[in-house]
C-alpha cells in the first residue's frame, strides 16, 4: 500500500511513534488527551491479559482477547459524547472499560454469572450481542428514533455501531447498512477488520476493501489504520459529527486480532505467525508510548507509576472475578417478561422448591 | 357499538394508538402510502406522515431489528409483515432480540413493540402466503403470542398490545380480515385472557383467529344433533389462559384444540400435555386435535382438504364421545 | 495451601494431557507465570498461576491424560487452608479434595490406567453444586459412592454417550412428596350450567337497563332507631291499629312521604329521550318483596295522602297478596320511589338499584343493638341503642348530591325522632 494507494488507511501516527499529517484528517485533541488514551489502551490490554488468564485459571468459562486492538477504541473513547450511544461487540471491552462499564459486568458475562448485567442508560453501550452481526439493526433503529426525536436543523446525539469484517457477511449488517442510507440514519458503522473470524480470513468474506461496500449502499466509506488511537478519533469523531448532522457512514478500521478468537481457539491451526509478527510491529501501545516519551508528555517515573497501577488493577480484576455472584436462577423467570402468566409462575414455584429440597437418605437407608 | 370489518377494527386501533401517544410508530412494506397490502394502515400515512408510518425497505429482519433500536430509544413501533411466510427472514431477530432483551438486560430493559402478522390460509394464495407459525413463538420466552378472532378483539387486542411494555405478536387472521361485527367501547378483558364465546354442556372447543368461527358453525350443527358445545376463543397462545381452559375442560370432561397450524407440536400439542399433566383421570376423553396435516400447506384449490372445517371439528367431537 | 484445578481450557472439554510441566516443586512462582502445557481436544495451551508461591506438590507427570477439575499442582503462597484468594464454596471443595489423601497416596482424581475415575470430578465448575444444599457431593475418598454403581460393574456405564461419573444421581437425592391427584376421589367438580330463565332475563335486561341509562350514585347515612322501634311498639298495642301490619317499614314509608314534600326532585323521573322532568304529584312506593313466586314489588299508590292507619292496611294487603302470588298488575305498577328492606337478610347497607323509571331507592339497614355515642347534659358516652343505617341510590343526572343529602337529612331526622312529623 504506497501513498497514492485508495486503500491506504487514514494514519497520524506511525508504528514508530512519529506524527504524520493527513490531508482530510487532524488530530484535535490535547496533550492530556494523549496521555488518557494510552492509559486506557494500557488498561484495556491489562484487562485482556488478566481475563485471558481468568479462563485458564478456570475462573471464567470464555475469554475474547482484544490484545491488539486496543488502538480505535481509545480513538473512539476520546471522541464519543456522552448523549452518543455505542452498539459494540464483545472485542470492544477496552473501549466498554473507558466508557464506564465496571469490570464485574464484563467479566460476569464471560463467568456465567450474568448477562449484560451494565446500565446501557447510564454508560450508553448497549448489551454485547453474541450473536454476529445483529446488533447493527439496533443501531439504526435507535438511531432512527434519535432523528425522530430531532427539532430544526441542530446536531443530534450519535449512534456507532461496530461490527467485524466476519460480520460484514451478514445479511443484517448489509440489511443495516440498505435501511441506514435509505432512511438516512444519523449513525456511524464502524467495521473493525480485524482479518479474521475466527478461522477464515478477511478474504473469504469480500473481494473488496470492506470500507468500498459503502459507496454500494451510497453512504461514504473511509479507512482509518485501527492501530492508530489518533486517526481513529480523528476518523471516527468526523464520522460522529457527520451523524450529529444527520447522516450515516461507514468507517472500516484496519486492524489485526493478535489472540486467539476466544479461549477457545487455536490460532495455530490456521495462520502462521508471520504476519502476526508484522502486525506486531503495529502495536497501538508502543507507537503512542514511543511518541509521549519523544514528546516527554510521559517519562520513565511515569511508566513506572503506570505498571504499579496496572498491577493493582489487575490484582482487583481477579479478586472482582473470584468475588462475582452468580444470578440465581429464579431471576431468569422474574426477569423474562412483565407478566409471565400462571403457568409459568407456577413453573417457578416448582423450579425453586426442587432446587431448596435437600437431599435425603431415601432408600440407601 | 360501532360495527367494523376486522381490517377496519384493526385500523381504528392504529389510528387511536397513534393519536393517542406520540411514539407510536407503524412500520413495514407497502404501510405508508399503499395503506397495506390488506389496507390495515389505510389513511395512517396521511393523518401522521411519513415519519410515523413507515414504508421500510424488503427486509424483515432489518423491519424487526430498527424496531428494536426503536423501541430502546423509547418509541412503540408497531412492524407489520407482510404475509406469515415472510417472517422467518426476522426469526433470529424476534428469537434472540426481541424476546430476548429483557432477559438480556436482567429486566433493566423491555421492548415495547408490537409485530402484526397476517396469518392463516382460506384465501386462495399463492405459496408462503398462508402459514400458520405461531407455534415458532410460543415456543420462545419473553414474548406475547397473541390472535383475533373478532373485530372487537382486532380492536382491542391491538390497543392493549401496543400498551404493553413487552413484545407482542398479534396473529391477525387474513381470511376474516372482511367480516364484520360490533366493536365495543372498551375493552372487556385483559390481553392475556381467553373467552368463553359459546357456553355448552358436552364438550369444549379449543380455538382462535380463524377458527373460532369453525367451532361456532361446528357448535351450531351440533346443538342440532342434541350436543351442547362450549367454544372458547383462546385469544392469548403466550401465555395461555389455562384457568378457563381448565375450568371449562372440568365441566365438560372433553376437549378438542382447532387451529390451522400444523398438528405436530402445534399449539393444541401443549394444550393437550398440559391438560395430561393438570388434570390427569379426569377427562372423560382424551384431549383431541383438529389441526393442518403435517405437510407442507398444499395448491390452493385444494387448501379446504387441508385446514380444518365444522365437519372436522364434529368428527373430532364424535371420537371424543366414542370414549 | 492452595492447589490448582485442571481448567476447562476449551467450553465443554473433559480432559487434557500435559504436555510439558514449566516447573518443578521448590520453584517460586508469581501469578500469571506458565506453569505446564497441556493438549486439549481443541488446541495446545499454556496454563498460568492464578497464585504466587512456592511449587510443593505435582500432582501429575508429562503424558497423564488429566480430567478438568481434578488437582495437578500444589502451590504454598502463605495462606491458610481457608485462603481468602480462594473463597468460593466450589474452590473449598477443590481444595478438601487436594488436601484429603495422605501424602503419597495417589489422588482420587488422578487419571487411572483404565481412564476410569473413581469418585466425581469435584472441581468442575459445570458439575458443582450451585448451594450449600445442593447435590454435590463431598469430595473425600468416602464419597466414592455417588459413582458407586459404575465402579461395582466394573464398567462405565452409558458406554458410549460419555460417562460422567459424577452426575450419576447419588442414592441420597432430592425426594419430593408429590401429593397427585387421581382419578377417583379428586376429580374436579362439574360446574353446572343453568338455563337463565324468562324472569331471569327480564331481570337482567331491567337492571342492566336502569345502569346503562342512569348514573348511580349511592349515599350512606347512619340512625339511631329506637324512636321507631318504640313507636311500632306502641302502635301495636293500640286496638285500632289491632291485626294491621305494623312493622318499621310502616314508619319509614310515611316518614319518606313526609320527607318528599320539601324534596319533590327525589320523586321525579326523568326518561333519557325526553328533554323534560317529570315531577310526580303522587308517592308511589314500591317495596321489595320476597315471596315463594320470587322477588315482587308491590306499590303503595298515593301514599302521600294516606294516614298510618291507612297505610298499614295498604301495606297489609299487598304483602298478603304478593304473598299469595295475586297482585294484579295495577298492584304492582306505577311506582315512583322504591324502598328496600336489607334488614331481613341481615345486611347493614347496599348499592341498591333504581328501578323503572324511577330516580331513586332507599334500602334500610338491618335494626340491631349498636354501640352509639350518646350525649346527655354535655357529656358523650357510649351506650347500646337500636340503630339502623339508610343507602340511597339516586340518579345523578337529576339528583345532585346537595339534593340528596338534604332528603336523607330530613328522612333521618324524622326517624330518629318522630316527633318531628308534627311539622308537617
Amino acid at each position: 500500500m504506497g501513498a497514492d494507494d485508495p486503500t491506504r488507511p487514514v494514519q497520524l501516527l506511525t508504528p514508530d511513534g512519529r506524527r504524520v499529517e493527513d490531508p482530510r484528517f487532524a488530530w484535535r485533541g490535547g496533550d492530556t488527551e494523549l496521555v488518557t488514551m494510552l492509559r486506557r489502551m494500557m488498561l484495556g490490554r491489562r484487562l485482556d491479559t488478566e481475563g485471558a488468564a481468568l479462563q485458564r485459571h478456570g475462573e471464567l468459562g470464555l475469554w475474547p482477547p482484544l490484545r491488539g486492538q486496543e488502538g480505535y477504541q481509545a480513538g473512539i473513547a476520546a471522541v464519543i459524547e456522552p448523549a452518543d450511544m455505542v452498539f459494540a461487540t464483545y472485542r470492544e471491552q477496552a473501549l466498554a472499560l473507558a466508557m464506564g462499564v465496571g469490570v464485574a459486568d464484563l467479566l460476569a458475562l464471560w463467568r456465567g454469572a450474568g448477562m449484560s448485567r451494565w446500565d446501557s442508560e447510564a454508560t450508553r453501550v448497549a448489551p454485547f450481542s453474541i450473536i454476529i452481526g445483529s446488533h447493527p439493526l439496533h443501531a439504526v433503529g435507535y438511531a432512527m428514533g434519535v432523528d425522530l426525536e430531532r427539532f430544526g436543523d441542530g446536531p443530534v446525539p450519535a449512534t456507532l455501531a461496530l461490527y467485524g469484517d466476519g460480520a460484514s457477511s451478514q445479511g443484517d449488517v448489509n440489511e443495516a447498512l440498505v435501511f441506514a442510507a435509505a432512511q438516512d440514519a444519523p449513525v456511524v458503522f464502524c467495521c473493525v477488520n480485524n482479518q479474521w473470524a475466527i478461522s477464515e480470513p478477511v478474504t473469504s468474506q469480500s473481494r473488496v476493501p470492506l470500507y468500498q461496500r459503502a459507496h454500494g449502499f451510497g453512504i461514504p466509506g473511509i479507512r482509518v489504520d485501527g492501530n492508530d488511537p489518533l486517526a481513529g478519533a480523528a476518523v471516527i469523531g468526523w464520522a460522529l459529527d457527520r451523524a450529529r448532522a444527520g447522516h450515516p457512514v461507514l468507517v472500516e478500521a484496519y486492524t489485526y486480532r493478535m489472540g486467539a478468537h476466544t479461549t477457545s481457539d487455536d490460532p495455530g491451526r490456521y495462520r502462521g505467525d508471520e504476519t502476526s509478527a508484522d502486525w506486531a510491529a503495529k502495536d497501538p501501545i508502543e507507537r503512542l508510548r514511543r511518541h509521549l516519551l519523544d514528546t516527554g508528555l510521559v517519562d520513565d517515573a511515569w511508566l513506572r507509576a503506570m505498571d504499579a497501577e496496572l498491577d493493582d488493577f489487575g490484582a482487583d480484576v481477579r479478586r472482582t472475578c473470584r468475588e462475582l455472584d452468580d444470578t440465581p436462577i429464579e431471576r431468569a423467570f422474574d426477569e423474562l417478561i412483565g407478566e409471565p402468566g400462571d403457568y409459568l409462575r407456577a413453573e417457578r414455584a416448582d423450579c425453586l422448591d426442587w432446587l431448596s429440597t435437600a437431599p435425603d437418605e431415601g432408600d440407601a437407608a | 357499538m360501532t360495527e367494523l370489518t376486522l381490517a377496519k377494527a384493526l385500523n381504528t386501533a392504529l389510528h387511536a394508538a397513534m393519536a393517542e401517544d406520540s411514539r407510536v410508530l407503524v412500520m413495514g412494506e407497502d404501510v405508508g402510502r399503499l395503506g397495506g397490502v390488506f389496507r390495515i394502515t389505510e389513511g395512517l400515512y396521511d393523518a401522521f406522515g411519513p415519519r410515523r408510518v413507515r414504508d421500510m425497505p424488503l427486509a424483515e429482519s432489518g423491519i424487526v431489528g430498527t424496531a428494536v433500536g426503536l423501541a430502546l430509544r423509547g418509541f412503540r413501533p408497531v412492524v407489520e409483515i407482510q404475509f406469515d411466510g415472510f417472517v422467518f427472514p426476522a426469526f433470529d431477530q424476534i428469537v434472540n432480540q426481541v424476546a430476548g432483551y429483557r432477559a438480556r438486560t436482567h429486566g433493566r430493559t423491555s421492548l415495547p413493540m408490537v409485530i402484526r402478522v397476517p396469518f392463516g390460509g382460506d384465501i386462495g394464495a399463492v405459496e408462503h402466503h398462508s402459514e400458520s407459525p405461531e407455534a415458532y413463538f410460543m415456543h420462545t420466552p419473553g414474548l406475547h403470542v397473541l390472535s383475533c378472532g373478532s373485530p372487537h378483539d382486532a380492536h382491542w387486542l391491538l390497543r392493549q398490545a401496543i400498551e404493553c411494555p413487552d413484545p407482542v405478536i398479534l396473529f391477525e387472521p387474513k381470511a376474516r380480515y372482511y367480516v364484520k361485527g360490533e366493536v365495543g367501547p372498551a375493552p372487556d378483558l385483559p390481553m392475556t385472557a381467553a373467552r368463553t364465546v359459546r357456553p355448552g354442556r358436552d364438550a369444549t372447543l379449543l380455538a382462535y383467529g380463524p377458527t373460532v368461527r369453525t367451532c361456532l358453525d361446528a357448535a351450531e350443527a351440533a346443538a342440532r344433533e342434541g350436543r351442547d358445545l362450549e367454544v372458547i376463543d383462546l385469544r392469548a397462545l403466550a401465555p395461555l389462559d389455562m384457568a378457563v381452559i381448565r375450568a371449562s375442560a372440568a365441566r365438560t370432561r372433553r376437549v378438542v384444540v382447532v387451529h390451522e397450524a400444523r398438528r405436530t407440536l402445534g399449539p393444541g400439542a401443549e394444550i393437550a400435555a398440559r391438560l395430561d399433566e393438570e388434570m390427569w383421570g379426569s377427562l372423560d376423553a382424551p384431549v383431541l386435535r383438529v389441526a393442518a396435516w403435517d405437510v407442507r400447506y398444499p395448491p390452493a384449490r385444494v387448501e379446504h382438504d387441508y385446514l380444518p372445517d365444522a365437519e372436522r371439528v364434529l368428527d373430532a367431537v364424535d371420537r371424543s364421545f366414542a370414549y | 495451601m492452595p492447589s490448582y484445578l485442571m481448567p476447562d481450557a476449551g467450553e465443554g472439554l473433559i480432559e487434557a494431557v500435559i504436555v510439558e510441566w514449566h516447573v518443578s516443586v521448590g520453584d517460586r512462582v508469581a501469578v500469571n507465570d506458565d506453569l505446564l502445557s497441556v493438549e486439549t481436544a481443541k488446541s495446545v495451551v499454556e496454563l498460568p498461576s492464578p497464585f504466587a508461591g512456592t511449587v510443593t506438590r505435582i500432582l501429575a507427570a508429562e503424558g497423564d491424560t488429566v480430567e478438568v477439575g481434578t488437582p495437578v499442582v500444589v502451590i504454598d503462597d502463605g495462606s491458610e487452608p481457608a485462603d481468602a484468594n480462594r473463597g468460593d464454596e466450589r474452590s473449598r471443595e477443590h481444595q478438601e479434595a487436594a488436601e484429603s489423601p495422605a501424602p503419597g497416596t495417589p489422588h482420587p482424581g488422578a487419571s487411572q490406567d483404565d481412564g476410569a475415575v473413581e469418585g466425581p470430578a469435584p472441581g468442575a465448575p459445570r458439575y458443582a453444586s450451585r448451594g450449600a444444599e445442593g447435590a454435590a457431593e463431598p469430595s473425600g475418598p468416602a464419597a466414592a459412592a455417588p459413582s458407586g454403581p459404575a465402579s461395582e460393574a466394573g464398567a462405565p456405564i452409558l458406554v458410549g454417550y460419555g460417562a460422567t461419573p459424577g452426575r450419576v444421581p447419588p442414592r441420597a437425592r432430592r425426594r419430593r412428596e408429590h401429593a397427585v391427584d387421581r382419578r377417583t376421589g379428586a376429580r374436579p367438580r362439574r360446574d353446572d350450567l343453568q338455563d337463565a330463565d324468562a324472569v331471569r332475563r327480564a331481570t337482567a335486561r331491567n337492571v342492566t337497563a336502569s345502569k346503562d341509562g342512569k348514573v348511580h350514585t349511592t349515599a350512606f347515612v347512619e340512625v339511631d332507631a329506637g324512636a321507631v322501634v318504640d313507636l311500632v311498639a306502641t302502635l301495636r298495642a293500640r286496638r285500632d291499629f289491632a291485626g294491621l301490619h305494623v312493622t318499621p317499614l310502616l314508619i319509614w314509608c310515611k316518614a319518606v312521604c313526609l320527607a318528599m314534600r320539601t324534596n319533590p326532585i327525589i320523586n321525579a323521573s326523568w326518561p333519557s329521550e325526553h328533554d323534560r322532568i317529570t315531577l310526580h304529584e303522587s308517592v308511589n312506593i314500591g317495596f321489595a318483596a320476597d315471596t315463594p313466586h320470587g322477588l315482587l314489588v308491590p306499590v303503595i299508590r298515593d301514599a302521600q295522602d294516606r294516614d298510618l292507619k291507612d297505610m298499614a292496611a295498604e301495606l297489609g294487603r299487598l304483602v298478603k297478596l304478593a304473598k299469595a302470588g295475586q297482585l294484579q298488575p295495577a298492584d304492582y305498577s306505577g311506582g315512583t320511589f322504591s324502598i328496600t328492606n336489607l334488614g331481613g337478610l341481615g345486611l347493614d347497607a347496599g348499592t341498591p338499584i333504581i328501578s323503572g323509571d324511577e330516580s331513586a331507592i332507599l334500602a334500610i339497614g338491618s335494626i340491631r343493638r349498636r354501640p352509639w355515642v350518646s350525649e346527655r347534659d354535655g357529656e358523650e358516652f357510649i351506650e347500646p341503642r337500636w340503630t339502623s343505617s339508610m343507602s340511597l341510590s339516586f340518579d345523578h343526572r337529576l339528583i345532585d348530591g346537595v339534593e340528596a343529602a338534604r332528603f336523607l337529612s330530613d328522612l333521618a331526622a324524622l326517624i330518629t325522632n318522630p316527633a318531628l312529623a308534627m311539622m308537617y
